[in-house]
C-alpha cells in the first residue's frame, strides 16, 4: 500500500510543470514590507523612547527594513521555487514542496468558479493571483502569481473547462484578454460598466454624508452664537471622527467599487471586475445564486439609482473566502433589469403581480405599511417592504428552502400574518409582510407546492439540472424590451385593488 | 380565526413528550428562581427597608408562579405534522409560528439531548438546511420517538432530496 507511488504524482512524459512568475518573491516581500511599515509606524513612539540621536534611529529603521525585505525575498523566492503547477488539456495539478509536500489535483468538472485577483503592489508589477473555488474546503486552491495575460487566459482556459465545453489551453489563449484597467476577454459581451462619477455622487448620497452635514451645520450655528472656544472644542471632537469614519466609509466603498464591469463570457457566466487600487474579477455562477434584492435608498430617488445584491451559496460559508454579494453597485432603472436579465435572461419582474397588504397593515408598519407588496407567480416569490431603503426582493421558488408563517399579537388582532421564505445565508431577505391572514396561511401552503414543481420543472432561465454550469443559450438583452411597463420594482401608490387595475386596463 | 390559521393542514398535530412539560417547568422554576434571587436576597442582606423587600420577593414569586402556570399553555402550542413531502412545526403563544420544511431540503437530521433533557429522557430533532434561517427543531421528544423520526425524515430525505 505505502509502496505504490501516488499515480497523480507521475507526470506524463509531455507535461509541463509551471513555476510561478518569477517576479513573485519581490511581489510578496513587498506586501511584506507594507505591513512592516504599517507595523513599524505604530511601534514609532517606543522607539523613540530609547534615546537616540536621529542619525542612528534612521540606520536602525533602514536597517530593519533591509533585513525584512532580504527574509521576505528569501522566504518568497523558497515558495516559489517550490510551488509549481500543471494546466493541460489533461489536468489541473497544484504542487506546493516547501517544507510539507502538497499536490492538489482538481478535476475541471468540480470547478464552481475562478477568481483573478491584482492586489495594488502586484497589479502594479504585472502580477495577477489565480484563486480557484471548487465549493468546499477551508483551504481554496490558487496560484501566486502569474502575469497579467497569463492569469486571464488560465481563468478563461479553466471556466471554459469547468462548463464542459471542449477547448484546448491553444485554442483558449488565442482569445485576446484584458489589461491592467479592465479584465474584458475578447469573447466577453460587457453587461455593465459604472461611471466613476455616479459612484462617487452616489455614496455621497448616503446617510451618514446627510448625518455629517447636520452636525456641521449645527456645529457652525453653536460657535457663531456662543463665540466660545470651549464649545469649539467640544464641536470639533464630536465632528471631526464621525467626519473620518464618513470619509473612511466612502474611500473603501470607492476602492471597491470603482471601476465595476460586470459581463457575460462565452460560456454563459457572469463575471465582474472591480477595484481602485486592486482589481479583482469574480466570476458569478448563475446557477448558485438564490435570490436578489433590488434596493432604492430614499437619498437615491431623486437620482433613480438602484442597487442589486445577491445571496449565492457558499458565499458566507466559514473558512471559505467571503465573495461581493453586488451585482449592480448602483444603476440606473433602464440598467437594473439588464442585470437581472443577464443573471436570469427570460425572467420578467414586471409579470410578477402586485399585491398590495391591507391598508390596516399601516397601524404595525407606520412608515412603509401603504407600500408593502408581494406577489407570486409560477416561477418566483417577490416581497416588497422599507421606507428608508424600500427594497424588493426575488426568491424563484425553486430556491426556497423552508417557508415559515408567523403571526404576532398585534397582527392576531388585526386579522394579519406574514410569511417568509427562507434563502441560503446573504444579504437578501423575502418576507411578505402583514398580509391578511388566511391569504398569509393559502400563500405559505400553495408556495410548498410551486417549491415542488419548480425544483422538478423549473423556468428555463433559472438553469436547473444536474450539471454545475448550465449551457442554457444565453441571451441578454441589450436594450430594455419596448413597451415594457414602468418600472416593476416601484412601490404602487396607491395600491390598486385587482378589480380597479382590470377596468383600467380595459379603459 | 387564529385557530383556523394554525391548523395543521390535514392531520391533527403531533405532540411533545409529557416529560418535556416537567423539564420546561422545572427549567422556568430555576431560571426565574435565580433570577428573582438575585434581586431580592441582596437587598435583605443589605437590610433595605422591610417592605421593598417583601415588595421584590413577593414580585419574584409572582413570576415564577405566572411562569409555571404559562408552561402547559406553551408546551401545548408546540406540536409537529408528517406530511408526504413536507414536515410542519408549530410553535409559540404571543408569536405563534409556523414553518414547514420539504423534505427534500433537508441537508441533515440531529438528535440532540443535554444534560438536563437526559434526566428526563427527551431528546430534540433538528432539520438543518442550507438557510440558517429555518430554524427548524422539535424538543421534547421522547428519545425512541426522536431517533424513529430522524430516520424517517432522513430516508424521506434521501428518496425526495433536491439539489441546491
Amino acid at each position: 500500500m505505502s509502496t505504490a507511488p501516488d499515480p497523480s504524482n507521475i507526470p506524463p512524459a509531455d507535461e509541463v510543470a509551471e513555476r510561478p512568475h518569477p517576479l513573485t518573491p519581490l511581489a510578496k516581500s513587498w506586501l511584506g514590507l507594507v505591513v512592516l511599515i504599517g507595523v513599524a509606524s505604530q511601534q514609532f513612539g517606543q522607539l523613540r523612547s530609547i534615546n537616540l540621536d536621529v542619525a542612528q534611529y534612521i540606520w536602525v529603521i533602514l536597517g530593519v527594513i533591509i533585513v525584512a525585505l532580504l527574509l521576505g525575498l528569501a522566504v518568497g523566492w523558497l515558495q516559489w521555487r517550490f510551488t509549481r503547477f500543471v494546466v493541460s488539456d489533461e489536468q489541473l495539478r497544484i504542487e506546493h514542496n516547501f517544507i510539507s509536500k502538497r499536490s492538489e489535483r482538481i478535476a475541471f468538472t468540480k470547478i464552481q468558479s475562478v477568481d483573478v485577483q491584482q492586489a495594488f503592489i502586484p497589479r502594479l508589477m504585472g502580477l495577477a493571483a489565480v484563486h480557484i473555488d471548487v465549493g468546499s474546503g477551508n483551504r481554496p486552491p490558487k496560484i501566486e502569481y502569474l502575469s497579467r495575460k497569463r492569469a486571464y487566459e488560465m481563468r478563461d482556459y479553466l471556466m471554459h473547462r469547468a462548463s464542459g465545453a471542449s477547448v484546448t489551453m491553444a485554442e483558449s489563449s488565442a482569445v485576446e484578454v484584458g489589461d491592467i484597467f479592465h479584465d474584458r476577454s475578447a469573447t466577453d459581451r460587457s453587461v455593465i460598466a459604472i461611471p466613476a462619477g455616479r459612484l462617487v455622487a452616489s455614496l455621497i448620497a448616503t446617510w451618514g454624508t446627510v448625518i455629517l452635514l447636520v452636525m456641521c451645520t449645527v456645529g457652525i450655528i453653536l460657535v457663531v452664537v456662543t463665540r466660545s472656544f470651549g464649545v469649539l472644542g467640544v464641536v470639533a471632537s464630536a465632528v471631526l471622527p464621525s467626519a473620518a469614519g464618513v470619509i473612511q466609509y466612502i474611500v473603501a466603498r470607492v476602492r471597491n467599487e470603482w471601476n465595476f464591469n460586470l459581463l457575460v463570457t462565452s460560456t454563459g457566466s457572469l463575471r465582474t471586475s472591480a477595484g481602485l487600487t486592486s482589481l479583482v474579477s469574480q466570476t458569478i455562477p448563475r446557477n448558485r445564486v438564490q435570490a436578489i434584492s433590488i434596493t432604492q435608498p430614499i437619498l437615491w430617488r431623486a437620482f433613480g439609482w438602484y442597487r442589486v445584491r445577491l445571496d449565492m451559496v457558499g458565499m458566507h460559508v466559514e473558512g471559505n473566502q467571503l465573495k461581493a454579494d453586488v451585482l449592480l453597485p448602483v444603476g440606473t432603472a433602464e440598467e437594473v433589469p439588464k442585470v437581472i436579465g443577464a443573471l436570469w435572461p427570460g425572467f420578467d419582474l414586471s409579470a410578477v403581480p402586485h399585491n398590495p397588504s391591507p391598508s390596516r397593515a399601516r397601524r404595525i408598519r407606520w412608515f412603509d405599511g401603504h407600500r408593502l407588496w408581494w406577489g407570486s407567480n409560477a416561477d418566483v416569490l417577490v416581497a416588497h417592504h422599507g421606507w428608508l431603503h424600500p427594497t424588493t426582493s426575488i426568491v424563484p421558488h425553486a430556491r426556497v428552502q423552508s417557508v415559515r408563517l408567523r403571526q404576532g399579537v398585534v397582527q392576531r388582532m388585526l386579522g394579519l400574518a406574514s410569511v417568509q421564505a427562507h434563502t441560503t445565508p446573504g444579504p437578501v431577505d423575502v418576507v411578505a409582510r402583514h398580509l391578511q391572514a388566511d391569504i398569509a396561511r393559502n400563500l405559505a401552503i400553495t408556495e410548498l407546492d410551486l417549491m415542488r414543481t419548480a425544483r422538478r420543472h423549473g423556468p428555463s432561465w433559472l438553469g436547473l439540472g444536474t450539471d454545475a454550469h448550465p449551457r442554457a443559450a444565453v441571451t441578454v438583452p441589450t436594450e430594455p424590451e419596448p413597451g415594457t411597463p414602468s418600472m416593476p420594482w416601484e412601490p404602487v401608490n396607491p395600491p390598486p385593488s385587482h378589480t380597479d387595475a382590470d377596468e383600467q386596463g380595459r379603459g | 380565526m387564529s385557530a383556523d390559521l394554525f391548523c395543521p393542514p390535514t392531520e391533527t398535530w403531533i405532540s411533545l413528550s409529557p416529560r418535556y412539560l416537567t423539564q420546561r417547568r422545572l427549567g422556568a422554576a430555576i431560571g426565574w428562581g435565580l433570577l428573582a434571587a438575585v434581586a431580592a436576597v441582596p437587598l435583605w442582606i443589605i437590610g433595605a427597608p422591610t417592605i421593598i423587600c417583601l415588595v421584590v420577593t413577593a414580585v419574584g414569586v409572582a413570576v415564577i408562579i405566572w411562569r409555571l402556570i404559562r408552561q402547559p399553555v406553551i408546551f401545548r402550542a408546540w406540536g409537529f405534522a408528517e406530511r408526504d413531502t413536507d414536515l410542519y412545526i408549530r410553535s409559540g403563544v404571543w408569536i405563534q409560528r409556523m414553518t414547514v420544511v420539504p423534505y427534500g431540503r433537508m441537508q441533515a437530521v440531529e438528535v440532540e439531548a443535554g444534560p438536563l433533557q437526559r434526566i428526563f429522557k427527551v431528546a430534540s430533532v433538528k432539520l438543518v438546511t442550507a438557510s440558517a434561517q429555518s430554524d427548524a427543531v422539535i424538543p421534547g421528544l421522547d428519545p425512541g420517538d426522536a431517533a424513529r423520526l430522524r430516520d424517517r425524515l432522513t430516508e424521506r430525505g434521501e428518496t425526495q432530496a433536491a439539489g441546491l
